[in-house]
């Protein structure tokens, strides 16, 4: 404090007030939606996630193609190759781990009031949270796909294969992996609202989707297809299962939307104190 | 009008009353003094004025309306709740433009309350290497980012040095006497007695005195007042 003197009070406006003030401004929805945004950016849990993504699927695009041998299936043919460029389920993993943070964050520190004070309906609060996490999701979606496209297509060729899938078939598996993953980011976000603790949300996150899923998929493979992150990859046609992809798509929906309704209705009703 | 009206206010935890039928209210142009022993309710009835808490029964209001009625919150009311709260990696800086946004306030805002609290310099630094005045000082900040005429204000001296107790007891003398409405919750009676021209104090979360300054205390010393008001309960815990 040594450095900073008490300011004058003659710099005090003269009535208070008197500065200029957005008045029914500060209602457009337009505004809690940046203040998560500018959140989100300035907080470095989404950018170690990004990071996370990048490397992941930047060392897996590569990796894939050049450990293949050199009269692989993956190096030519357009069904095979689907796996490699398809956003996969271990991807999902980011998205819900975003959302989480999301949800968590302002509990974790304790600006969850200040948050409120700001933007006193809540619904608004959770609305810029849904939109947000969606953003992102989106963005994390973006940033894989160019990581698979900057990476696995040189490593394909180098391997001398080439990019065998059509692009609009491409452009299929972008598409519904990219809606996948909102879905799944939504999943996180709501347990991240609902437990109110960064800590024990994404914890249960993590503990759900490398450990619970793995294990429990793997002793009973019955229920494998409707774990969380499974439906990702089924959605988009890139793993063999029970359900159909439109199964998958609703399951997705009902993983969004149940824990997301919950953290909601815990954001709305919850006293904050 | 009062700036602030509490009327019939409850609120009850499982089988704990924190605020019991609790009526007062907070004008403008006048520092209040909010006091009560730790568990009085005092956090809890801010709470349910600024809208974190919902009231089992009774109201809440400023101006005449509850908090998430009006048109703009952030610049009717100016709250500092718990100055210790915040992102530990972001800058002084960036959690006044995250709070900014949110009210729809510029960045250019953020500068102007920077330099009023006199944390222009220490702007850029992380959070986690804040001081505990500095980050009495970025609370203070946030509550004055929309220019608000209503401050709500708890335990605002913590950590502060005494010359930035001084700064704050002329601060608020000025934005009271410009038309501000200040209501102050502190265990700090020997500052409060210095700085508040009404008082209001409360004990389980009932009301055991509220006017102004001199009716309340007189020439009495405010500290004897205030245990005398709160004996039953200060024993108790």
């Amino acid at each position: 404090m040594s450095q900073m003197q008490p300011h004058p009070t003659q710099d005090r406006p003269a009535q208070p007030g008197a500065a200029r003030a957005p008045g029914r401004a500060a209602r457009t929805p337009a505004i809690p939606l940046r203040a998560e945004l500018l959140m989100l950016r300035s907080t470095p849990g989404p950018w170690v996630v990004l990071g996370l993504l990048v490397a992941f699927v930047g060392v897996t695009s590569f990796m894939v193609p050049t450990a293949a041998p050199s009269d692989a299936p993956l190096l030519r043919d357009p069904e095979a190759q689907r796996t490699l460029f398809g956003l996969r389920s271990e991807v999902a993993l980011f998205a819900i781990l975003l959302g989480g943070l999301v949800g968590a964050t302002d509990h974790r520190h304790g600006t969850i009031a200040t948050r409120l004070l700001a933007t006193p309906v809540r619904w608004r609060v959770g609305a810029a949270r849904v939109v947000t996490v969606t953003m992102g999701a989106l963005v994390l979606a973006l940033v894989a796909v160019a990581t698979m496209l900057a990476v696995a297509v040189p490593a394909v060729q180098a391997a001398g294969g080439e990019l065998a899938v059509p692009a609009g078939e491409l452009a299929r598996l972008w598409v519904l992996g990219a809606a996948g993953m909102v879905g799944l980011a939504l999943f996180g976000y709501g347990i991240g609202e609902a437990t109110r603790s960064q800590i024990v949300g994404l914890g249960a996150l993590l503990v759900l989707t490398l450990i619970v899923e793995p294990l429990l998929g793997a002793a009973v493979p019955a229920v494998a297809d409707f774990l969380p992150t499974a439906p990702l990859a089924i959605l988009a046609g890139l793993r063999a299962a029970q359900i159909s992809a439109a199964g998958a798509g609703a399951l997705i929906m009902a993983y969004a939307a149940v824990p997301t309704a919950v953290g909601l209705g815990i954001l709305l009703r919850h006293d904050i104190g | 009008m009062d700036a602030i009206e509490i009327q019939g206010l409850t609120k009850t935890y499982a089988e704990t009353r924190a605020v019991d039928d609790l009526s007062f209210s907070a004008r403008r142009g006048r520092v209040t003094g909010f006091l009560g022993p730790n568990g009085a309710g005092k956090t809890t009835t801010l709470g349910m004025l600024l809208g974190l808490v919902r009231p089992d029964s009774g109201t809440a209001r400023i101006d005449g309306r509850a908090y998430r009625d009006l048109d703009d919150p952030a610049g009717s009311v100016g709250a500092l709740l718990d100055p210790t709260l915040g992102h530990q990696r972001q800058s002084g800086r960036t959690h006044l433009r995250v709070i900014a946004a949110a009210t729809g306030r510029d960045d250019e805002r953020v500068e102007d309350v920077l330099q009023e609290v006199g944390l222009a310099d220490a702007a850029g630094k992380r959070l986690g290497a804040y001081s505990m005045g500095m980050r009495q000082r970025l609370a203070l900040a946030t509550a004055l980012l929309g220019d608000p005429e209503v401050l709500v204000l708890d335990e605002p001296a913590n950590g502060l040095d005494p010359a930035g107790i001084r700064w704050l007891r002329e601060w608020l003398r000025t934005f009271a006497d410009s038309g501000g409405c200040a209501m102050v919750s502190s265990h700090q009676l020997a500052e409060l007695a210095r700085s508040v021209d009404d008082i209001v104090v409360i004990a389980h979360g009932q009301l055991r005195a509220a006017g102004a300054y001199d009716d309340v205390i007189g020439e009495r010393d405010l500290e004897e007042v205030y245990l005398e008001l709160t004996s039953e309960a200060a024993a108790i815990r």
